[in-house]
């Protein structure tokens, strides 16, 4: 079934059409991974779908209701994890429950659960400055877990860290969801981590961001880092790369 | 920055505080720099007075007898209890008016824009100069010496607290907005705690600036008070006094302070200077 | 594409209901600008105060209309004894004043700079330093030298000093590790390494502190002067508000205002073409 149902989307800055008019589907369950030039709308598509953002024209349904706003069974991953660097980590974590009105008792111990299924147990009590980034970005995703969400949206979410802890951070995650049977939008400039991650890859072209091509991956879940040399996987990587880079280059004024 | 006294992951990516000499003895001779320098400074204004054996030089000695002495008198003491009391008015006014007020207006960006250059046109020119006008509006009295006093801490404390409210990352705002938060929630849970640095900032600034300010207005008009103490001993050429008063005004300054700088770094250590989420 | 403009058209976008904390900060209020409101709320106050006094609604014994403070402004500035005896003085301290604290407040930031130990000593005395009301040793220097320049140069260098001191100091640290250790691979001397390296880098921050110094020495001469002297701009404004002249004292406070944010702004200007960061 289709989750989320997005149609011609239009997002205008000051007179300069910054986004689409763009069409997307997500169905249940699906992990679809966002790719294109930097600067082509991928966070203002993120943000509209979130509910942060009104498209000036088009509309935007998840789950057969039209978006009037952000929802609570969206989650939502920011692409600097968005801490809060004067609470601990497990209060943190529990901030999206307290938001909610959650008791006390109860959200610290769904944030307590979330936490060991992202390994970060002994950090509790610390503060999200004494962690490294990924280890933040770690408390970003439990925290986005704790509400039980039906879709995670993720900016970037691995973007300012190092290629070893991206990677391994991406396993983890595909991990996490896949026990939750939940839809993802995944933002990110990596290829091949959205060929690794993804049921589909989405290419969107350079200023005003609309879709070049739509890619399905069609590999067997769960992966691991070797999936990456499977001619599918190298397909697809080679397919995507030639379209971004003929993007970049027009963006740049190279052709 | 960390604290010792928090344990530090292994994986961490925050630097050991620099600058920080390894040894013991180090350590120590660091902390006692500040206390040795301000020895030897006195020490330094004891022989200059020993050598010089003039009665417009005092020396320490000399004046902090003469500030006992007078501290003795219960006019001096009506004088020194009136800047006080006068001083505590006009600070609270600062911080709960000021901090309010720059707060609310950080809220809006536009009416921050807005508002703000005026704010400090009128920070920016030397208040004193318009001392006579609470004089003239307001009389001789105290009230005219707490009026300037508020004026002068005032403007520095809404322009620091609106810049801090204007600057609440937006991240933050935006994950509020999608866990759906109302307006009242998001203050407590993040603008205010974003705020909280520049506050504890803006509350040891505009102290020295009301302080400054009573003290001056009070040596233009005064009829007690301590800047008038100051004012009034001039004629009377009795240095000794003038010193020892002098002590006693930087002591007055100093103690407030020196607790408000120790919550400052608490403070900073706790809500860090809004970097990590910027 | 055709389909495409017709969606666009037909299409009434939703509102979504995003927070008001969240929208972006709108370009006009009432079809003005910010920096239209800026002006507009500033005339008002003028324009309050000019029909006020006008008005009669104040005795002109506390307020006169702006636009006679103005006209007596423009007068005194044209008045031979006034120029002698109060601007000048000012002018002549606060350039004085200015420049002992600049290159004071330089010269303390480089040893401290230099010299770890005095670093150490000095910090924590220069972050409290402004919550002293400087101002309490002008009674002890008038005492010890007379009413005079002598005692206002000696506060208001006092006064100026240190925040040219604290600016300087974050300038110099501000110098990049890697600039460092390029100037040490290059065996750069201590004089070289000043003027090469430490001033440029520092530069911004150094503008910035003189800035402040130009304020600091401004407050700390006007503010003697008008505490107890016998000439300047401080002392004319304390002797018009003493003697009655309340168009003096209005037109003597309009002409600092007007001089302070003139130099404010020329400064402004200065160090926005000097410091390179804002290239």
């Amino acid at each position: 079934m289709t989750h989320v149902v997005a149609r011609d989307v239009v997002r205008t800055f000051g007179g300069v059409d910054a986004l689409g008019p763009i069409s997307l589907d997500i169905r249940e369950g699906e992990f679809v991974s966002v790719v294109g030039p930097s600067g082509c709308g991928k966070s203002t598509l993120m943000e509209i779908i979130g509910g942060l953002q009104d498209p000036d024209a088009g509309s935007v349904a998840i789950g057969g209701t039209d978006l009037a706003g952000p929802r609570d069974e969206t989650s939502i991953v920011f692409q600097d994890s968005a801490t809060l660097p004067w609470r601990t980590v497990l209060d943190n974590v529990a901030f999206a429950l307290e938001a909610k009105g959650v008791p006390r008792a109860a959200r610290l111990e769904i944030a307590r659960e979330r936490l060991a299924t992202v390994g970060l147990t002994d950090f509790a009590a610390h503060y999200p400055t004494q962690l490294s980034g990924g280890m933040r970005q770690r408390v970003a995703i439990a925290r986005a877990l704790t509400t039980d969400p039906d879709l995670i949206l993720a900016d970037e979410p691995f973007g300012a860290l190092d290629e070893q802890t991206r990677l391994l951070m991406s396993f983890e995650l595909l991990r996490v969801v896949e026990r939750l049977s939940c839809s993802v939008l995944f933002i990110t400039h990596s290829i091949q981590e959205a060929v690794l991650l993804s049921n589909r890859v989405v290419v969107m072209s350079a200023r005003p961001g609309r879709i070049l091509d739509d890619i399905p991956i069609d590999l067997p879940l769960p992966r691991g880092l070797d999936v990456l040399t499977t001619p599918v996987a190298t397909e697809a990587v080679g397919r995507i790369w030639a379209l971004i880079r003929r993007e970049a280059q027009l963006a740049m004024g190279l052709t | 920055m960390t604290s010792s006294a928090r344990t530090t992951a292994a994986e961490t990516t925050v630097p050991a505080a620099s600058n920080t000499p390894g040894s013991a003895r180090g350590r120590l001779l660091a902390a006692s720099a500040p206390v040795l320098l301000l020895a030897a400074a006195v020490g330094v204004w004891w022989l200059v007075a020993l050598l010089v054996q003039s009665s417009v030089l005092p020396d320490p000695a000399t004046a902090v007898t003469r500030l006992v002495h007078n501290l003795g008198s219960s006019r001096f003491l009506g004088s020194l209890a009136g800047t006080l009391a006068r001083l505590a008015v006009a600070y609270l006014a600062v911080v709960v008016i000021g901090g309010a007020v720059g707060f609310a207006l950080g809220l809006s960006r536009f009416w921050t824009d807005a508002i703000s250059p005026l704010v400090y046109t009128l920070y920016s020119i030397p208040k004193v100069v318009l001392f006579p006008l609470f004089l003239v509006f307001l009389g001789l009295g105290g009230a005219s010496q707490i009026g300037f006093a508020i004026f002068s801490g005032i403007l520095p404390m809404i322009l620091m607290m609106a810049h801090a409210a204007a600057g609440v990352p937006r991240l933050p705002l935006k994950l509020a907005a999608s866990l759906r938060m109302g307006r009242v929630a998001v203050l407590r849970t993040i603008a205010v705690p974003s705020v909280l640095p520049a506050f504890t900032s803006a509350l040891r600034l505009t102290f020295g600036l009301t302080f400054l300010s009573l003290l001056i207005v009070e040596m233009f008009s005064g009829v007690s008070g301590l800047g008038y103490e100051l004012l009034r001993t001039i004629p009377l050429a009795r240095m000794g006094d003038i010193v020892g008063m002098t002590i006693l005004v930087v002591a007055v300054a100093l103690a407030p302070v020196s607790v408000l700088r120790v919550i400052e770094q608490r403070v900073n250590r706790r809500f860090g200077e809004s970097k990590e989420i910027s | 594409m055709v389909l495409m403009t017709a969606a666009r058209a037909t299409a009434a976008p939703r509102r979504y209901r995003i927070p008001r904390y969240l929208r972006p900060r709108p370009r006009t209020v009432l079809g003005m600008t910010s920096s239209a409101w800026t002006v507009a709320l500033g005339l008002l106050c003028v324009v309050t105060l000019e029909t006020v006094s006008r008005a009669g609604l104040i005795s002109d014994l506390y307020l006169v209309p702006p636009s006679t403070m103005a006209t007596r402004a423009a007068s005194l500035v044209t008045d031979g004894g006034f120029l002698r005896q109060d601007l000048l003085p000012s002018v002549a301290l606060i350039a004085v004043t200015f420049a002992v604290a600049g290159l004071l407040g330089i010269a303390t930031a480089y040893l401290l700079w230099r010299s770890d130990w005095c670093r150490r000593a000095a910090l924590p005395w220069l972050a409290v330093y402004y919550a002293i009301p400087v101002f309490a040793i002008y009674p002890c220097l008038v005492v010890l030298f007379g009413v005079g320049p002598v005692p206002i140069l000696v506060v208001s260098v006092a006064f100026g000093t240190v925040v040219v001191v604290t600016n300087t100091l974050t300038g110099f640290d501000s110098v990049p590790q890697p600039v460092v250790k390029l100037a040490r691979a290059r065996r750069l001397g201590a004089g070289q390494y000043l003027r090469r390296i430490l001033l440029p880098a520092a530069a911004p921050d150094i503008l910035a502190g003189l800035r402040l110094g130009l304020v600091y020495s401004i407050i700390g001469v006007l503010a003697t002067e008008f505490i107890l002297s016998t000439h300047g701009l401080g002392h004319y404004i304390a002797d018009a508000y003493h003697t009655f002249r309340v168009t003096d004292m209005y037109a003597g406070i309009l002409l600092i205002c007007v001089v302070a944010l003139v130099l404010n702004v020329g400064s402004a200007t200065v160090a926005g073409r000097l410091d390179w960061r804002r290239r």
